[in-house]
């Protein structure tokens, strides 16, 4: 075991969740004052999921990743129908996205990612030299991420679609899906890509019209222009922490799905550089591990992991950056949400412990 | 695939230096432009006291009331409570409330009680749409005192006349600038204080305003007497030129000055020119003494009738008086001899002194709109000038400017700046007024003082007499000159110009009627009267000590 690379990701990510607590406190205060009289509300909850998390990610890396072998398939089935069970109208369930456990909400969603990662890297490990075969090697996958989709568009939540479709492309190259099959993977995710495009039209004229200050009308124009203004407006040093006007009410979600607006438009260029240093640096650590596994199973779930977490933080920066239309991701780490906060720490448990049996 | 990763990375950063780098301007611009407010602070205004420390004008917290009628519920319950609650018909409110905006006023000047008032009533009834904001309101205590001299501030709080006018600056200050950054919720999250602005100053005036009242019931009096078109009165201290009281029958009510009409606003004393006829030969004649050109037992032909350049001037009532002294003349009021007199004295002389007495000139006294009246130059003098002249005719001038140059006799040959602001006051700062002016000796003024003395013990000003307290003066009668018609029949200016008591005077007094329409209409008989019935409370109420009759 190479204590020295451990030590490293252990360091990055420590600074990625103290730097995302720090922004989740800033960019959920006025909010939290707002609605619970308390500008800690959202915070301390968000520590708990932190507690929880590092609880989680100790357990896990000190759990064999092999026996998640035999877990995976249970892993995914029983997110999925969480996931089911959202749009079902049940006492529970909050906003088709959430189910509600005591004072947490649980975004099975995300329990989804972690599923398909942990099925995708177990099912291709075994199917081995299958994977060049169309039917047996890219077929079933395209078929369970086809059947994901459908019922996470019914929440619907674009952007982790964009996510599970991306994630198991990636997996599948990996595992040595031939680009070919993998093309038709594509042309498979065309349905989805299709929608996206038929909704992208006006989402991206609503973009440009941002451009135009008097088209504040539509709501998703309304939030991505917001965003614009935020991050322009922080320029190269930023506003200060803490200092953020978008979080007073200007920009929706700002303590979510858009802390990253905050982000830039309090600590700057300088700052939003460190974090998106921070990604690449966990990025580049997890790649190293997948290289280093023991066997194919930790490469692919080091990968998927590592990746997962870099495409998904990626994408949403872009929709802050107006670069692609508002999806509605978390940015993990970072982002207001015990679900994303939990299952983010719990597959870094997981990369540790693949990490410490890596050579 | 790192690649990919790497890939995107690259797009992203890009992108957000594009954004906080080269399009930051633009970025921070729209920010500010969304979430700052700049918001002005209207000051108090500062308050008007008279010289006692009674105040005349001052600020009272009132609220202004608007309507924004795109979020209103239930107008119908509104217009009812805003009918009920500020006294105003349905038909003056419907059109308001109902105007389709997202702001129209109501009242801008509702009194605290009423507005609270309003206020619980439409939330009780569930009513929105009021938008109520603080503000002043102006208030003037005494109603209708003085408005000549105070005048009145506008809805947006600027002075439109009088001192509130000339002071508007000074009085309202200058309004503190907030920059307010604002939350989408439309709560203030941080306020900074770009500009502390200036608080609004107060103003002391010289004016009594218990003297002002008397002034102004005596006047009222007398221009119903003698129904006189209009009259004013100005009461001047002659050794500094407080202005103590500038009254006339013409005034309004301050606090509800929109139902005012133009002619009551007007300042006569500083806005209404008159000849003052005889009045001026205490003028003229302190100039003949002063340099010499005349002794008061000097001897001049009063007999009726000068005719210079085929043109006769008459005594009044054309009576002849044969040979009188320079005393008499001034006594009696008699035309030609003070035009032989005058002749004595010389145009180019009677000139200088008519400028250096202030006539033809502003005096300076910070009251809007006064007139400089009309003194000609004496190059363009025509023959009969000079005539003409010494008994105050061809000349025009303001109640400020006689009473003034009255203040020279009466003070013993200073020219004193009138003023009606007291120190402290804005122009005052750069050092005290300057040093009165001597423009006639001592003696030559105490001369002119006894023979003005003459005219009310024994001349044509007995009616002006208080006894014990040696009233000094001098009565004219001027037919009334039409700009452009040349003198008007039956239309004179009645008029009295005096001092008292006796030898040191301490009051200069000038009262003068407009066309007074009964009979007889001499100055003597009409303003003197007024003048008797003021000067006579005003001994009573500064408790004068008599003097000694002569």
């Amino acid at each position: 075991m190479d204590a020295r690379s451990d030590r490293g990701i252990i360091f990055v990510i420590g600074m990625l969740l103290l730097f995302g607590l720090v922004m989740a406190y800033s960019a959920s205060a006025p909010f939290s004052l707002r609605h619970y009289g308390t500008s800690a509300h959202l915070f301390l909850k968000q520590l708990a999921a932190a507690a929880l998390g590092l609880a989680l990610l100790f357990l896990l890396s000190r759990f064999d990743y092999h026996r998640l072998r035999g877990l995976s398939e249970v892993l995914l089935i029983g997110s999925f129908l969480l996931t089911v069970a959202t749009l079902l109208p049940l006492p529970l369930v909050s906003d088709s996205r959430w189910i509600l456990l005591g004072p947490f909400a649980l975004q099975p969603t995300e329990l989804v990612k972690f599923g398909l990662i942990a099925y995708l890297a177990a099912s291709i490990e075994r199917k081995g030299e299958r994977m060049e075969s169309l039917s047996q090697g890219v077929l079933p996958f395209v078929i369970v991420l086809g059947i994901i989709a459908v019922v996470v568009m019914k929440q619907p939540d674009l952007g982790m679609i964009l996510v599970f479709g991306a994630l198991t492309a990636a997996m599948l190259f990996l595992g040595g899906a031939r680009l070919s099959h993998l093309a038709l993977l594509g042309a498979a995710t065309i349905p989805i890509v299709t929608l996206v495009i038929r909704i992208a039209p006006y989402r991206l004229a609503r973009i440009v019209s941002f451009l135009h200050p008097e088209a504040y009308s539509s709501s998703s124009g309304y939030q991505a222009i917001q965003s614009l203004v935020a991050v322009g407006s922080g320029g190269f040093l930023g506003r200060g922490l803490g200092a953020s006007r978008a979080k007073l009410f200007y920009l929706p979600q700002a303590h979510n799905d858009f802390i990253f607006s905050v982000t830039a438009e309090e600590l700057g260029l300088l700052g939003a550089l460190l974090l998106i240093g921070l990604f690449a640096a966990f990025t580049w650590r997890a790649l190293a591990i997948a290289r280093r596994a023991p066997d194919e199973l930790g490469k692919l779930l080091a990968w998927g992991i590592g990746f997962s977490i870099a495409f998904q933080a990626l994408l949403n920066l872009a929709v802050a950056l107006g670069l692609v239309p508002v999806t509605g991701l978390t940015l993990p780490f970072v982002s207001n949400g015990g679900s994303s906060l939990l299952i983010t720490l719990a597959m870094v448990g997981v990369l540790l412990n693949i990490g410490r049996q890596g050579g | 695939m790192a690649l990919f990763l790497g890939f995107l990375c690259v797009v992203v950063v890009g992108r957000l230096a594009e954004l906080q780098l080269f399009e930051h301007g633009r970025w921070a611009a729209a920010a500010q432009a969304m979430q700052e407010r700049t918001i002005e602070l209207t000051p108090r205004r500062g308050t008007i006291y008279d010289r006692k420390g009674v105040a005349l004008a001052f600020d009272v917290k009132a609220v202004a009331i608007a309507i924004d009628s795109f979020n209103m519920t239930r107008p119908e319950t509104l217009v009812k409570i805003l009918c009920e609650e500020l006294g105003t018909s349905a038909r003056t409110l419907e059109p308001l409330v109902y105007r389709p905006s997202y702001f129209t006023w109501i009242n801008r000047k509702v009194d605290l009680e009423t507005a609270h008032a309003i206020e619980k009533r439409a939330k009780e009834a569930g009513s929105y749409g009021l938008i109520f904001m603080d503000t002043w309101k102006r208030c003037y205590p005494q109603g209708a005192l003085a408005s000549n001299l105070i005048g009145f501030v506008g809805l947006d709080g600027r002075g439109l006349e009088g001192f509130e006018l000339a002071y508007d600056a000074y009085l309202g200050g200058d309004p503190a600038t907030l920059q307010v950054v604002q939350g989408a919720d439309g709560r203030t999250y941080h306020t900074e204080t770009s500009d502390k602005g200036l608080p609004g100053q107060d103003l002391r005036l010289t004016i009594d305003s218990r003297l002002q009242l008397l002034c102004e019931e005596e006047i009222d009096r007398g221009v119903a007497t003698f129904k006189a078109n209009a009259g004013f009165i100005v009461l001047l201290d002659p050794e500094n030129g407080d202005v103590l009281a500038m009254a006339q029958n013409r005034r309004y009510d301050l606090n509800h000055f929109q139902a005012s009409t133009a002619a009551a606003r007007k300042n006569l004393a500083v806005n209404f020119l008159f000849e003052p006829g005889s009045a001026f030969k205490a003028i003229t004649g302190l100039a003949a003494l002063d340099c010499g050109a005349v002794r008061p037992e000097d001897r001049f032909n009063g007999n009726d009738g000068v005719t210079l350049y085929g043109h006769t001037i008459h005594n009044s009532e054309n009576k002849s008086y044969g040979t009188v002294s320079f005393g008499e003349v001034i006594e009696q009021s008699i035309n030609t001899g003070m035009i032989r007199a005058a002749q004595k004295l010389g145009e180019e002389r009677m000139y200088r002194y008519l400028v250096d007495f202030g006539f033809g000139q502003k005096t300076g006294i910070t009251l809007p709109g006064e007139e400089k009246g009309i003194l000609t130059d004496v190059v363009d003098w025509s023959g009969l000038s000079l005539a003409s002249t010494a008994i105050g005719q061809s000349v025009a001038v303001t109640g400020i400017q006689l009473a003034r140059a009255m203040a020279v006799v009466a003070n013993g040959g200073l020219l004193v700046a009138p003023r009606a602001v007291r120190a402290p006051a804005p122009g005052d700062e750069a050092g005290d007024a300057p040093a009165p002016k001597r423009v006639a000796s001592e003696s030559s003024c105490g001369e002119m003082r006894a023979l003005l003395r003459r005219v009310v013990a024994q001349g044509t000003g007995t009616l002006a007499e208080v006894k014990g307290f040696a009233v000094a003066g001098k009565t004219g009668t001027a037919q009334k000159a039409l700009p452009g018609r040349g003198y008007a029949d039956g239309k004179y200016t009645s008029l009295f110009a005096g001092f008292l008591p006796g030898e040191r005077p301490e009051y200069v007094l000038l009262v003068v009627l407009d066309e007074v329409k009964t009979t007889p209409i001499w100055g003597g008989y009409t303003a003197g009267q007024i003048f008797h019935g003021a000067a006579s409370r005003i001994a009573a109420l500064e408790h004068l000590a008599p003097v000694a009759a002569r």
